[in-house]
């Protein structure tokens, strides 16, 4: 069984009516994800590629059953969003693709999913896909292909490009996770890691990280307290970022002197991780080190 | 908090310190940290010196910003400074309030004596400080705990209903007659929140420069470095990534520019155009890998803006929808086209 999500997972979208809503869901059905019903304040008793759309989560739950809710919300209304996701008490999993949500918002929305016990992916992410499985998220499929590398990153489209490299040498994906790339997350690299280690689908794992923060080395530290379990790639992007500047994602800074490239290579590669110097490397990097692939 | 009046002119400056009376500060009214080392707060104890001072700073630049106004503050006998601050701690995720019972500048250096204490966010609620009264840190600071929470809960506020990413106190003076009194604030909004909530906006708007405004209001972003190798792509990851594989084959990047989500013809033009205006660009990179992204629109928008700008090389890699169109496209105007990012930099770096 996939982490976080599986074939039989019935799914909510929230922002259905939206231009985003509209088209990920006709793309998403036609992956097989099991898309029960939408939210759209206002527009009850419309249907978006088949999909009932209600005025609430709550007006939803009335009528069918769901255990996740994929968000499309604009910055401006996602608070509101995740709270009714999060309040509904049926909602276990909540992707927020929403960008630039404000980081006092995020910080609610994540503490509050923590103590409601409901997994919060993002925002500012493109989401999950277990290939060939579901896909509750934006990605584009085609790259993606059925396999036993679990991705976790921080970045979207260098996730498709890793994933694109990968698939094109025959290796396949367990699960991609997409954790957001800004700078307060609603689930951390290092939970979604352990589900991989947990998960016996996956038979490796990689790490696409980026600078700021400190992610990758709580990964490290965890790899060094129990071991290491699987084997284990990273890219880490940002090597040339100056300090200071914010690049892009609101997480990619280094500040006073944390945070940087060396430090999460250094972390990693002690804790027996193999670390790539461009994102192609990954495919050579897998393939020494294992036997089968 | 001092009492201040904000003044445009030498003489507007003269009069208020004579208002508030001697001794005073002058205060370049400039957003910039560490203005007292860089000689932005000049003490004054007449007329005449409030005309030099004033001079000294008004129509000058302090860290490369301009200072137009200064304020006029009284000047306090001070028995003691405190530091106190509300923000985000980035590694730990949480919000966070730190106190120091030494303040004052420098504080940062002094990093052990400051104490730091979680606090929790609700929602339309004012945050709360765990864990403070019980830590004894008020009594150190000999500041009554009434002013004290009354001054913590103000500030609060203010990080909460600013979205500010920072309140920060610094020096929160006592004076000798045990007033606790406000010397400096400093309050950084997040960027996310000013985009996505327009009553911030027109909040933060009567207190900013318009044009600052503005920049934040884009979504896309470009940060100006000192390579010669531009670089576009969608995706902050992928454009870090690919300048780092700008330095991997031996280059430096002139720049980092994000795209965003859902790049089109007019995006690129926009992107094209600034990057046009850096000096010593030798050729511009243009890495674009996306599902939705209609790769022949984008291609159209790379030819325009060749005919209407003044561009370098360009070297680009586009996958998604219509790839083979846009190929064909890219084919006709002589610009190499790449499926590869690898090979898309390396040719860059060599051409």
């Amino acid at each position: 069984m996939a982490i976080l999500a599986h074939s039989e997972t019935k799914l909510l979208v929230q922002g259905i009516t939206g231009r985003q809503g509209a088209f990920h869901t006709r793309i998403m059905l036609e992956y097989g994800t099991r898309i029960v019903a939408g939210v759209t304040p206002n527009r009850s008793g419309q249907k978006v590629e088949g999909v009932p759309v209600y005025n609430s989560v709550r007006e939803a739950r009335g009528n069918h059953e769901f255990e996740a809710s994929i968000a499309f919300v604009p910055s401006q209304t996602a608070l509101q969003a995740a709270l009714e996701a999060i309040q509904s008490g049926t909602i276990r999993l909540l992707v927020m693709i929403s960008e630039l949500v404000p980081i006092q918002e995020a910080l609610i929305i994540r503490d509050l999913g923590k103590k409601n016990n409901v997994t919060l992916i993002g925002p500012n992410t493109p989401g999950i896909i277990s290939p060939g499985k579901t896909k509750i998220g934006i990605m584009p499929s085609y790259i993606f292909k059925p396999g036993d590398v679990g991705i976790v990153s921080r970045s979207g489209t260098l996730m498709y490009e890793i994933a694109s490299t990968l698939s094109s040498n025959g290796i396949g994906q367990s699960t991609c996770v997409g954790v957001g790339g800004d700078r307060i997350v609603g689930t951390k690299m290092l939970d979604i890691f352990k589900k991989f280690e947990g998960d016996p689908e996956t038979g490796a794992i990689v790490l696409i990280g980026e600078i700021g923060g400190s992610m990758e080395e709580e990964i490290a530290s965890h790899i060094q307290s129990n071991g290491l379990t699987k084997p284990v790639f990273a890219y880490i992007a940002g090597r040339t970022a100056p300090p200071e500047k914010r690049m892009g994602h609101a997480g990619a800074i280094v500040s006073a002197g944390r945070g940087n490239y060396e430090s999460k290579a250094k972390a990693l590669t002690v804790s027996g991780v193999k670390i790539a110097e461009t994102p192609s490397q990954i495919v050579s990097l897998i393939k020494k080190n294992l036997s089968l692939k | 908090m001092p009492r201040g009046i904000l003044c445009g002119d030498i003489e507007r400056a003269v009069e208020a310190a004579d208002n508030i009376g001697y001794p005073v500060f002058l205060k370049a009214q400039v957003p910039v940290k560490e203005r007292l080392r860089l000689g932005g707060i000049l003490a004054a104890d007449n007329r005449d010196d409030v005309s030099k001072q004033a001079a000294r700073l008004l129509g000058t630049r302090i860290a490369n910003q301009e200072c137009n106004r200064v304020l006029v503050e009284e000047k306090m006998d001070i028995h003691r400074e405190l530091f106190l601050a509300f923000t985000y701690d980035l590694f730990q995720q949480k919000a966070v309030f730190m106190l120091s019972t030494t303040g004052g500048a420098g504080v940062e250096a002094r990093a052990g004596e400051v104490s730091t204490f979680e606090v929790a966010l609700k929602p339309e609620k004012d945050p709360e400080i765990l864990g403070l009264s019980d830590s004894g840190q008020l009594s150190r600071a000999q500041i009554s705990e009434e002013n004290f929470l009354e001054i913590t809960k103000k500030a609060g506020r203010i990080f909460t209903e600013f979205h500010a990413e920072l309140v920060e106190i610094n020096p929160l003076a006592l004076t000798t007659a045990w007033r606790p009194v406000a010397i400096d604030v400093r309050v950084s909004v997040d960027d996310d929140a000013l985009f996505s909530k327009p009553e911030l906006r027109e909040e933060v708007k009567k207190i900013l420069l318009e044009d600052r405004l503005k920049q934040l209001v884009r979504k896309q972003n470009f940060v100006e470095l000192d390579g010669e190798i531009g670089v576009i792509g969608n995706g902050a990851g992928l454009v870090l990534a690919t300048m780092d594989l700008v330095r991997y084959f031996g280059e430096r990047p002139a720049n980092f520019l994000d795209l965003g989500g859902g790049a089109d013809a007019k995006s690129v033009r926009e992107a094209l155009e600034m990057l046009v205006s850096l000096e010593g660009l030798r050729c511009i990179v243009i890495n674009v890998l996306g599902g939705i992204t209609r790769c022949d629109e984008i291609a159209l928008g790379l030819v325009e803006s060749m005919r209407r700008l003044k561009l370098p090389n360009l070297y680009v890699r586009l996958v998604g929808t219509n790839e083979k169109e846009a190929q064909r496209i890219l084919n006709e105007n002589g610009v190499p086209f790449f499926t590869d990012m690898e090979t898309l930099v390396k040719a860059a770096v060599s051409g």
